[in-house]
């Protein structure tokens, strides 16, 4: 019989708390009965990341050395979150201290003058080698938030409007040039990336309230910017013909029409890997992204974007909010229920103002940073996402899973990875301390195990049952 | 021709508002202001030839201490408010300003670089800046620091030998107080304890409530009295020297079960006897003690006159005692507390030695642009200022976003706020709530009269006469739309009126040059 251990984390304090958990053959006794089914098969996880902003790397940057490397080393080692994954914003964005691009002269079509910033030497290169040093396969993608303001509609970076003209003109082609010589210049940094999002949140670029940096694509100006400018600039590129390219980088609420939209189109369809989701709409149903998987199965739906603590009336920084754990893993559990692959934190580390934002765009972040005492904190979130990416290990496949009674305040996911392990992820979102479950796992594949663990109220749980010699 | 003068100088006033005092960040509550290695806001120079006069203006719109040139004119402009000052009738000196090298104030300090923390430094301390003369410095640990310590833990070493100071005193306080007494050498350092070492305790524990074991003059007493002293002579060795010493922060809260804060119990009688038969006496024998202006009470203004008339009443007591330190927590509670105490011991200074805001459990710690919170100070400090009080000291120099450090969570606003990932501070509204006083109030100015001709609740006031003969007057109009036009004149100089303009939510001080 095959051991398992349960990591339990709670409001009540428990931290990835570990118990062994024996397989019992007979039934045994529990108020929710889980049966996964490690033989019929759903999508392969490609692993959980996070966001190198200048916020976070100003933050790194902000303490002690060898606290920075702690703060790399919990999130990148295996012995950590073990992310995988690692978004790069291309010049500026909220969560920079300032507004800048790599090339602000305008009419520069050639891109003589890009340069990275001191932001890039300073705030992000050197952090991105040390989460290379813990994790050596860490995958890279690069997000713009917009392109330079001289080459959008409106003539500023910051706030809306669109590329000028149309795709396939010099505007285009230029931006396409600050693509590659972006993964050009971080190559001689010894940096190269695994994928590259078009354009973060495009359909935020027509918002005229919209005091951040973004550019306007619809889908439609998005599959002709790829088919005519992008993809065939990065196929023609060393640093680029193997990149992964990601569209609509944005809320689930534009699935399946935009990813529709795209990818009918055969040439665009042929430099796309995948379709980027972000979490701000996660409130909409689940079919956005059914249909998508089923109308595009060999595409990837990648979580490139999650956060708490944005909204105009919440605190910024909710220290120990147990509510913004429990909304992650509602969320990630969500996502990989329906055929997402991934999910991506939008900062690796914050202060406690929740920045810094040159446009105090605030928010929270898993680990906040006290330089004054050289001390960070780990808020529940952390944990979250951890009861998730340290036990699914990549190219893990979700199974089939279900539960014999409708639950709301429980939810569930289940994973077989590749070594033959399996993962059970719970939430309990019940608040009342009699609303604990009894939960009995067994695998309809191998039904004589049956594995028996408490669900405590506002817990996490995560069974991990080792594979089994028989 | 007075009535065109009066639309220019209006207009004058509205276009000059225009230009920025500061680097603005806006935020809900309003504006800070940001200060950067490359750049950080001053006052403007008072440059006043004499008769001549200025208004400095801060409001929430986002003037900070915005200079304007007021002429004197000598007929009754038209206005139906009219400030009269009698530079004749004094009442008490004003001794100056302070604030805190609390620990937390300290570790902000050093994550900062040094040259920034040099700039929170000089903005505090130099005559351009904030002009800080006084500074309150905890002896050992209190709520903002980030662990309890005290200077001897060792159990039973009632001869302290084992006394020393730490890691904090070091790293987080005598660098910065050294810096500050490079701005201002005039500088006057008091030193308070939040709590004996706990084995000195009836609780045995240094942070929560519990007094003093023993009696008077027995072992624990005169322990705590050697390891005061210590304190001096440690410090003394460090080039530092002390103007004062306060008996006990909030003895008060040292009976409350709840308090989890560093705290230690006296009552009135008890504090008047341990100054009495241990205190007194140990100082006035110690070459560090001797000069040093003993503080009583240091807690809120509910506790007077009572507390002071039951430490001043014995004349052996009283003999050593120099001021009375009051907090600005229950200032909402009647000026008569304060009135009283001035007329019970008009020999003995109060002193304001610790306020805040943003401490209470519901609010928000750190509240960035807080103009609510400018008020709040501006409407203490007169408070205080026209009812007896000599000074009055912000309990923290510089914090962090959380509003700390403070190993107890007991997070709080403060006047100027640390980003040390951005080599930033911010300087909230406070700040110059703060400088609209500190500024101008020179040391050894004196207040003075002052009556408005009509109620009026909107605008508070206070007005006093420095050294040099320049006067001040400090008015905050606290309504939210209505703007008023001030006539200020000096009875003893009554051809002179000065006509100000308080525009809605505003501070401004006028300064008349002698």
């Amino acid at each position: 019989m095959g051991q398992a251990a349960l990591y339990t984390s709670s409001n009540a304090g428990a931290r990835l708390h570990r118990d062994l958990v024996y397989a019992t053959d007979a039934e045994p006794f529990g108020t929710l009965h889980l049966t996964i089914d490690s033989s019929k098969k759903y999508q392969t996880i490609q692993g959980f990341g996070s966001t190198f902003s200048d916020a976070s790397g100003a933050n790194l940057r902000s303490l002690p050395d060898k606290l920075a490397d702690t703060v790399l080393r919990q999130y990148f080692s295996e012995g950590g979150l073990n992310l995988q994954f690692g978004r790069v914003p291309i010049a500026s964005t909220d969560f920079s201290s300032r507004v800048y691009s790599y090339n602000d002269v305008a009419e520069d079509y050639m891109m003589q003058n890009f340069n990275l910033t001191k932001e890039d030497f300073q705030w992000k290169i050197p952090y991105i080698q040390i989460a290379k040093k813990y994790n050596q396969n860490l995958k890279l993608f690069g997000a713009p938030w917009s392109a330079p303001g001289w080459m959008k509609t409106t003539k500023q970076m910051s706030g809306p409007g669109a590329l000028n003209g149309k795709a396939g003109d010099n505007y285009h082609t230029a931006y396409a040039t600050y693509f590659v010589k972006f993964l050009e210049e971080y190559s001689k940094s010894g940096i190269s990336f695994w994928g590259l999002s078009t354009q973060n949140q495009p359909t935020q670029g027509s918002d005229k309230k919209n005091k951040i940096q973004s550019t306007l694509f619809t889908a439609e100006t998005q599959r002709d910017f790829i088919k005519s400018d992008l993809g065939p600039a990065l196929k023609a590129s060393n640093v680029g013909k193997d990149v992964k390219v990601l569209i609509m980088d944005d809320n689930r609420g534009n699935l399946p029409k935009w990813a529709d939209t795209v990818l009918k189109d055969k040439d665009a369809a042929g430099f796309v890997s995948g379709i980027g989701v972000h979490s701000y709409q996660d409130s909409e149903t689940d079919k956005h992204l059914d249909e998508t998987n089923k109308n595009h199965p060999n595409f990837f739906i990648l979580g490139t974007e999650a956060s708490e603590g944005g909204g105009a009336k919440d605190p910024s920084v909710d220290y120990g909010s147990w509510d913004r754990a429990e909304d992650t893993v509602s969320d990630i559990l969500d996502d990989l229920n329906n055929w997402v692959v991934g999910w991506t934190e939008r900062n690796l580390i914050l202060d406690a103002q929740g920045g810094p934002s040159w446009v105090s765009d605030f928010a929270d972040a898993p680990i906040i940073a006290f330089p004054a005492l050289a001390q960070f904190y780990k808020q529940p979130m952390f944990y979250a996402i951890a009861h998730f990416s340290h036990f699914i290990k990549p190219g893990a496949v979700r199974i089939d899973h279900s539960l014999n009674v409708i639950e709301l305040e429980v939810e569930s996911s289940a994973f077989l990875n590749p070594d033959g392990s399996k993962v059970i992820i719970m939430v309990n979102k019940a608040s009342l301390v009699a609303t604990e479950h009894t939960v009995v796992v067994q695998d309809a594949a191998d039904n004589r195990n049956h594995y028996q663990f408490k669900l405590p109220h506002r817990s996490i749980t995560t069974l991990y049952i080792q594979t089994s010699q028989f | 021709m007075t009535r065109n003068l009066f639309w220019a100088l209006l207009a004058l006033l509205i276009s000059s508002s225009i230009a920025s005092d500061c680097t603005q960040k806006q935020f809900k509550s309003g504006i800070v202001c940001v200060c950067d290695l490359s750049k950080c806001d001053e006052i403007p120079n008072i440059d006043l030839t004499s008769g001549q006069a200025a208004t400095f203006t801060t409001s929430n719109s986002g003037a900070r201490l915005h200079r304007d040139i007021v002429y004197a004119t000598n007929s009754d402009p038209i206005t139906s408010l009219h400030l009269t000052i009698d530079s004749s009738t004094k009442y008490q000196t004003i001794q100056g300003f302070g604030s805190t090298f609390s620990d937390a104030s300290g570790a902000n300090l050093k994550s900062l670089p040094d040259r920034l923390a040099d700039t929170v430094i000089r903005q505090y301390f130099s005559d351009s800046g904030l002009n800080l003369q006084y500074a309150r410095v905890p002896i050992a640990s209190n709520d903002f620091s980030s662990r309890v310590y005290t200077y001897n833990d060792i159990p039973n070493d009632y001869s302290m030998t084992h006394f020393s100071l730490q890691k904090e005193d070091y790293q987080w306080k005598i660098p910065y107080m050294q810096m500050a007494q490079k701005y201002n050498h005039n500088l006057k350092f008091f030193a308070v304890p939040w709590s004996a070492p706990g084995w000195l305790k009836t609780t045995n524990s240094t942070q929560g409530y519990g007094s003093l074991l023993g009696s008077n003059q027995g072992t624990y007493h005169k322990a705590y009295v050697t390891y005061l002293l210590k304190f001096f002579e440690e410090y003394n060795k460090n080039g530092i020297q002390f103007w004062g010493l306060s008996t006990q922060n909030e003895p008060t809260s040292g009976g409350d079960k709840k308090n989890k804060v560093q705290s230690m119990l006296f009552t009135a009688e008890s504090q008047r006897d341990f100054i009495k038969f241990d205190l007194g006496p140990a100082l006035k024998l110690s070459s560090v003690g001797k000069d040093l202006k003993v503080l009583i009470m240091d807690d809120n203004r509910g506790n007077l006159p009572k507390w002071a008339d039951t430490v001043l009443k014995d004349t052996e007591t009283a003999s050593y005692v120099a001021g009375i330190g009051v907090h600005s927590y229950q200032d909402s509670e009647s000026d008569k507390h304060l009135q009283q105490t001035h007329d019970n011991h008009p020999n003995v200074f109060i002193f304001g030695t610790e306020a805040s805001e943003g401490y209470k459990a519901k609010e928000t710690s750190v509240d960035y642009g807080s103009w609510d919170r400018a008020e709040d100070y501006v409407s203490d400090i007169l408070d205080d200022l026209n009812n007896w009080v000599a000074g009055w000291t912000e309990r923290n120099l510089i914090l962090d976003a959380q509003g700390g450090p403070s190993w107890v969570s007991d997070f709080t606003d403060a006047p100027i706020i640390a980003f040390p990932a951005l080599a930033q501070f911010y300087k909230q509204p406070m700040f110059y709530a703060i400088a609209h006083f500190s500024h101008f109030l020179k040391p050894g100015a004196v207040r003075i009269d002052h009556s408005l001709n009509v109620p009026n609740y909107d605008i508070q006031r206070s007005a006093f006469l420095n050294p040099d003969g320049s006067k001040v007057v400090v008015l905050q109009n606290k309504n939210m739309l209505a703007p008023y036009n001030v006539v200020v004149k000096d009875s003893q100089q009554s051809s002179d009126h000065y006509q100000v303009h308080l525009g809605p939510r505003s501070i401004v001080t006028l300064y008349i040059q002698n």
